[in-house]
């Protein structure tokens, strides 16, 4: 029998992480909750039974409905918890995130432009950046308020926002310099 | 030529990874009775809990392995399955205390 077995080596330096997984219903969640706050408190009785980098107390546990989340601050030492993710009960899935953000993305163009429209007529960073929105967000919800329409996108994941800036893959996007942009 | 866990010398990272898949599949299957107790307490079954408990194990010793054969022989591939057999009885206790006392 031949294995493989795609590995990511922790790193050298820590990060945010943030684990979400999801179950068949609310029942299954809260049972995977009680089983992530019961493995915290034996990592502080036996701290010898895990390979972690952190500390029990500074991780955070919380469900809501089908989703269970797990956070913690760590160079990528997360194999106990994935282990017990997928062990209490058969996830539907289990997403890994870095600097976990959840933002809301808004773009203004003059009433009555379609997207497709707005992307003819921004210039070329701005309708890369909408076509990555696009791509990773689906199509915006459209807000109409007066002389102007406003396209918004919810965007929850890896962090793609800091100091001003949208990071989209390899393209930099400064949001600050545009008066028509915005993030919350 | 016999290796101390009773299987053959492996050549490559590939053969590695195989022989300790089996020598932690066989291990887990010696402690059936005490596997019995921790699955009692999950949703998952007893075969889909030693595919789980052995992908585990595998990736905590699989940066280790790389290093198990040439030019970068930090360790004998006899030292990659002591450590995974470690690991693993490491990881049951530790799933003992978690699911078979519930």
């Amino acid at each position: 029998m031949r294995w493989r077995v795609i590995k990511f080596r922790p790193s050298s330096h820590s990060e945010d992480y943030t684990l979400i997984a999801t179950y068949k219903d609310e029942e299954t969640a809260k049972k995977v909750r009680d089983a992530l706050f019961k493995m915290l408190e034996d990592m502080k009785k036996n701290p010898e039974g895990y390979d972690t980098d952190w500390d029990p107390d500074e991780a955070g546990v919380s469900h809501y409905g089908d989703h269970v989340t797990f956070e913690v601050y760590t160079a990528g030492y997360l194999d106990d918890v994935e282990a017990l993710l997928e062990k209490v009960a058969k996830p539907q899935s289990v997403e890994c995130y870095q600097n976990y953000q959840e933002i809301t993305i808004y773009v203004q163009v003059p009433k009555g432009l379609s997207l497709d429209a707005a992307m003819l007529v921004m210039d070329k960073d701005e309708a890369e950046a909408i076509k990555w929105l696009r791509k990773y967000c689906g199509e915006p919800e459209v807000v109409d308020d007066g002389e102007s329409r406003t396209f918004k996108w919810d965007y929850a994941g890896d962090e793609i926002y800091s100091d001003g800036t949208l990071y989209l893959g390899s393209f930099e996007f400064p949001v600050d310099e545009r008066r028509n942009w915005s993030v919350e | 030529m016999e290796a101390s866990h009773g299987t053959v010398k492996c050549e490559s990272f590939e053969d590695l990874i195989s022989e300790v898949v089996d020598l932690l599949y066989k291990k887990l299957e010696a402690d059936e009775e005490r596997l019995r107790r921790i699955v009692a307490n999950l949703e998952v079954d007893a075969e889909t809990y030693k595919q789980l408990m052995v992908k585990e194990v595998v990736n905590g010793i699989y940066i280790d392995a790389q290093f198990a054969f040439p030019p970068h022989t930090l360790y004998t591939p006899e030292q990659i399955k002591e450590k995974a057999l470690k690991l693993l009885a490491k990881k049951v206790e530790r799933d003992e205390r978690l699911y078979a006392s519930t």
